[in-house]
Formats: C-alpha cells, structure tokens, sequence
C-alpha cells in the first residue's frame, strides 16, 4: 500500500469522483424527491429473466429508509457496492478537504492479476444467480 | 544507474541504462506506465512516477507482443516485417524515407506522427463552432482516423466540455422534438394502439408535464458528467479486467467525452436522431478505445459492448424504445393527417 502526495498535472481521482458522487447523489435524490418515472428492466421485459442490475432501484430506496437488509435482498453486489462507494467517498472528501496524501494500490505480482480477474467474475456470475434463485 | 522493467506482466527484463530505457520507449516498446525498477527503490512504479521528465513518445502505449511502433511513422507493425536501422524499428514504407534522410543529413530522421487532435482542442485558433463541428464530423465521418489522432492526455476539461455542451444541446433539441410529437398527437386525439402503448407506459410512462421536461433540462448537464464518469469508469475497468487498458483513465475519458458529444449531435435529425445515435455511440467507441489503447477492435468490443448490455442495457432499452415510440407515434400522426 502507498501513499503519496500528487504529481504536477496528475488527475485528481479523489475529487473527480467525489465530485461525480455528490452529483449521482443529487441525482438520485431529485429522481426520488419527484417521484420521476423508474426505469424498467428491458432485458426482463424481453427474456423474462433478471439482468445482473435487477433489484437495483429497490436497493435504492430501501437504502434510503435505512433498510440495509432489504437492499441486500433486492441485490447484494449492487448493495455493497454502493457501500464500498460510500466508503471511497468518505475516504476522497478527508484527503481531499485535508490535503492529505494520496493512496495508490500497489501494482500486483502475478497470478493475483488472474485470481482477481476469476474472483470478480465469480461474483458477478454468483450474484446473477441469485437474482434468478430469488426470483428478484 | 541500471534499471529493470516488467516488459510483459510477470516478465522482467533488464538491467538497462538511462540512454537505453529511452530508446525503449522511443521504440515503443515501455510506456510511461510501464513498471521499473532499481536498486534503492522499495517497490517497482510506473515510469512516470520515477522519472517525470518529459520523454518522447511518453504518451504512446505497448504495441503489444511481436510487434513494434515504426520510430518514424509510429504505425504499430509486427517485429518480423519491422527493418532495423540502428537498432530502431522501421516500417517497410518508412525505409526508403529514412535511408534517404541518413545519406543526406547523416542522421535518423525524426518521428513525424505525433498525436494532435481533436480539433476542439485547438478551438482558440480554429473558433468554438468550427472546432466543434469538424470534431463532429471527424468521429462521425472518419472515426478511425479521428481517434488515431486523438491525444491521450491533455487533461480532462476540454472533452468534458465538449460532451457537455453537445449533450446537454442534444438532450434539450431531443425534449422539444418529443413535444412536437405528442402535441401533434394529442392535437389530432390521437390514440395509440395497445402495443405502442404499452412500450410506451413500461418506457417513460405517461407524457412528461412541463415541470419534468424543465426539470429535466436543468439537470441535463449534471446527467451528462455523471453519465461520462461512471460510463468511462466501467469501460476502464472492463479494459483492466481483459488487461487491455494500456493508457490510463484519462484516455478512456476522453475517448468517450468526444464520442458521447458527436454522435449526441445526431439528435438534431428529427425523430431519428436517438436511434441513430445510440449505435452510432457504440460503434465511435469500439473503433476509438481501439485506437487509443491500441488494443484489437474485438477486444475493444468486448470492453465497450459487455458492460453495456450487462450493466447499462436497461438504460439503452429504454433509451431505444423511447425513441422508437415516440418517432412512431409521431410518424402515424403524420400518416393520418395525409389520410384526411
């Protein structure tokens, strides 16, 4: 793990995203606040089946009542990634409103490359087939 | 000072000198983002972070196993046709020019392609409007040799300016196109038939009122950053995750920033403007990730076209039906009042 501060004329991830976050926050928050038409799944509309974001815009507004454990009912890899998300915003606005140093990950020896590769498209797959078990 | 590189991942090669980790990118065959290596470092880093001054061809990515970047006309061809002249690498068009420039000057000529695009980057000299339409009319027309051109860094506010401008204009001409039909519609008590309706309420639902529409122009540009961020986000990440991300973010951002912002421009052709432009989206960025990354048009496929479906096919279902079903409505209005 690394820390370091930013380069001359390095893009600034942390802000960048912290500024693309707030903003998918207003977003979703005016989508909600006037009740503005959701999206429908084509792809179940057209197979009957669930696409890999089934569940969704239910997690969302779970999550907006405080309600964790139905959002990872409607869709535990998109749940979790919003908390993931939630946390890298968290970590962005310190060390950006601080300015803090920097974390960089490290670059990775093999096979942790490959195994990375295989373990996110395990969950991916995983998650999918929960959506079809659970009939999300 | 002696320096290792990782020349493929897992494969480490070295040691070289200063003089010779220059002639290797000139060559094309490390990266600014390649991995080095020496002793007193306590990890390996990306080369631009040890050794920042700028290099030629600093932006130029792997050409990949087998193959290497002609130093005159930075074409990337296989190692077997390649012609060595001092130990650079010469496309077999490029030799004639190069022996050439030896008998007259006595040294290699210099590198003549350097990437200089797109025109909206050079809108001061250019002017604002004709930047941007010959920026348009190059991805639309000529994207191939568009992104070719494209530079891969330059910062992140020029192309999000552009995609801003032309997104948020597309978005507002696309609103008052919809209006136009269902106000032709509704004039005529037009009634949709069951199929189109039902496309229609499971799509947007019912005629957006005047508040949505406004509402939806005003957060047209915050859409359009948003969308660019997490679109180039998830294709950089699919680019990783096939280990085909051979520049950075940045230029997976900017490839799509002048994508996204040409073929929104499509949306100015009545009623078939966003069926046109979602494919044509899609196809712009195939070929441009392509040749940013310099990576096969198959991969790039994959890359652009995988999360799209998996992740973003409810959006661009929607976004097709929309279209679909507000041209059609419009175009059985159309037919009707010839029928009078």
């Amino acid at each position: 793990m690394s820390w370091r501060a930013l380069h001359p004329g390095e893009l600034d991830h942390e802000k960048i995203w912290l500024t693309v976050g707030l903003g998918a926050c207003v977003l979703g928050g005016a989508w909600l606040a006037w009740d503005l038409p959701r999206p429908e799944c084509n792809f179940r509309l057209l197979t009957g089946w669930p696409c890999p974001t089934c569940g969704t815009t239910r997690a969302v507004v779970a999550l907006t009542r405080g309600d964790v454990l139905s959002a990872l009912q409607w869709n535990p890899l998109v749940t979790t990634g919003f908390a993931v998300s939630a946390a890298y915003l968290l970590y962005a606005a310190v060390v950006v409103l601080g300015r803090l140093p920097r974390w960089r990950p490290p670059a990775l020896d093999p096979p942790w490359p490959l195994t990375l590769r295989i373990g996110a498209a395990a969950l991916l797959l995983g998650n999918w087939a929960y959506l079809f078990w659970a009939r999300i | 000072m002696k320096w290792f590189y990782e020349a493929a991942p897992g494969q480490q090669q070295g040691p070289v000198t200063d003089g010779e980790l220059n002639d290797l990118v000139a060559a094309g065959r490390i990266t600014q983002t390649t991995l080095v290596w020496q002793d007193g470092m306590a990890e390996w880093q990306p080369l631009r972070e040890v050794r920042p001054d700028p290099m030629p061809l600093a932006e130029e990515a792997l050409p990949g196993p087998g193959k290497v970047r002609c130093s005159l006309t930075g074409e990337v061809i296989p190692e077997s046709e390649a012609v060595f002249i001092q130990g650079k690498p010469y496309s077999a068009e490029a030799k004639l020019t190069v022996l050439q420039t030896i008998q007259q000057r006595g040294v290699l000529p210099k590198r003549t392609h350097e990437r200089h695009g797109p025109p909206w980057e050079q809108r001061a000299t250019l002017g604002v409007v004709a930047a941007a339409w010959l920026t348009i009319k190059g991805v639309l027309l000529q994207p191939r040799q568009t992104f070719t051109d494209l530079k891969r860094t330059g910062g992140i506010g020029a192309p999000l300016l552009f995609s801003i401008l032309l997104g948020t204009l597309a978005m507002i001409v696309s609103q008052l196109y919809s209006l136009a039909g269902n106000a032709a519609a509704d004039e005529l008590s037009f009634d949709r038939d069951p199929v189109l309706t039902l496309i229609w309420d499971l799509t947007i639902g019912e005629h957006m009122s005047w508040r949505g529409i406004l509402l939806w122009i005003a957060l047209s540009p915050i859409i359009v950053v948003v969308t660019d961020f997490i679109y180039s986000g998830v294709t950089h990440l699919a680019l990783i995750f096939l280990g085909a991300a051979r520049q950075p973010f940045e230029a997976t951002f900017r490839t799509n920033c002048y994508a996204s912002g040409s073929t929104g421009a499509l949306a100015f052709i009545p009623f078939a403007g966003d069926w046109l432009a979602i494919p044509y989206f899609l196809i712009a960025m195939c070929i441009g990730i392509a040749s940013v990354h310099e990576i096969s048009t198959q991969k790039a496929a994959v890359a652009v076209l995988v999360p799209t479906l998996a992740i973003c096919g409810c959006g661009i279902g929607g976004a097709l039906l929309f279209a679909a079903t507000s041209q059609s409505s419009f175009a059985k209005a159309v037919i009707d009042v010839a029928a009078q």
